[in-house]
C-alpha cells in the first residue's frame, strides 16, 4: 500500500481538482485587504484633487458606481457571477488575475 | 503638491492599455516610485492602474538618489577632520598671511 507506487487520486488517472471551489479564510482576509487598499488609493487621489479644487471624471464615476469594501456583501467579495455555473456563482479566485483586477458589482438582476 | 506613486504589483499579464499607462507614468519595475503633478489627467491615469499602485501626496519632488539617502541608516559617527575636507576659513587665512610675509621678505 505504501510502496513506490502509491495509489493516489492523481496516479490512478482520476480527475483531480487542485483549485478548491471556495477561498480559505486567509485568502478571504487578503482579498479584503486588497479591496481596502484600492479604496484607500481612490480616496487619496480624490482628497488630493479636492484640496486643489479639482475633480476627476474617473474618480467620480468610480465613487458613484462602486461600493467600498465595508459596503460590499460577503457574497460579492468572495464570489462572482457566472452564467455557466450552478447557482450562477463561482469563487472569485477562478477569475484570471483576480488579485490584480477589480470585480465588485454584479450584472443587472443578479 | 505631487502624487507620490509606487508600483507595488507587477503589470505582467495585464492588458496592453494598462501596461501603456504604467509606461507613461514611468513605472517600469515593482517598487519604483515616481512623482506626478496633481491634475485630473494624472488622476485618471492612476485610476487605470489603481490595483497595482500605492499613492500618497508629497510637497516636493525627490530624485531617486534623494529617496535613497532618506532610506540610509545613520552612520553612527561624525567626521571631524579629513584630508578630503575643505580647510577651515581661519586656517586658510593664517596660511595666506604667512605666504604674503614670505613674499614680502623675498622682495626685500
Amino acid at each position: 500500500m505504501f510502496g513506490a507506487f502509491r495509489p493516489t487520486n492523481a496516479l490512478m488517472g482520476g480527475l483531480l481538482w487542485k483549485i478548491p471551489w471556495r477561498l480559505s479564510r486567509f485568502q478571504k482576509y487578503r482579498q479584503r485587504q486588497r479591496l481596502r487598499h484600492v479604496d484607500k488609493v481612490v480616496d487619496t487621489i480624490e482628497r488630493a484633487l479636492a484640496r486643489q479644487g479639482m475633480v476627476s471624471k474617473a474618480v467620480e464615476t468610480w465613487k458613484a458606481e462602486m461600493p467600498t469594501e465595508a459596503e460590499m456583501s460577503p457574497r460579492d467579495k468572495y464570489t462572482i457571477f457566472d452564467k455557466k455555473h450552478k447557482g450562477y456563482r463561482k469563487g472569485i479566485h477562478k477569475l484570471p488575475k483576480w488579485t490584480r483586477v477589480s470585480q465588485r458589482v454584479n450584472p443587472v438582476g443578479f | 503638491m505631487f502624487f507620490k506613486v509606487t508600483l507595488l504589483r507587477s503589470g505582467i499579464g495585464m492588458p496592453e492599455k494598462k501596461l501603456g499607462v504604467l509606461k507613461a507614468l514611468g513605472l517600469r519595475k515593482r517598487m519604483r516610485t515616481v512623482f506626478h503633478k496633481i491634475t485630473p489627467a494624472t488622476a485618471g491615469q492612476l485610476m487605470k492602474v489603481k490595483e497595482l499602485i500605492s499613492v500618497s501626496t508629497a510637497s516636493k519632488r525627490l530624485t531617486r538618489r534623494q529617496m535613497h539617502e532618506l532610506r540610509k541608516p545613520p552612520t553612527g559617527f561624525v567626521v571631524e577632520q579629513s584630508r578630503f575636507m575643505a580647510p577651515k576659513a581661519e586656517e586658510t587665512q593664517g596660511v595666506l598671511s604667512a605666504a604674503s610675509t614670505k613674499l614680502s621678505n623675498k622682495s626685500k
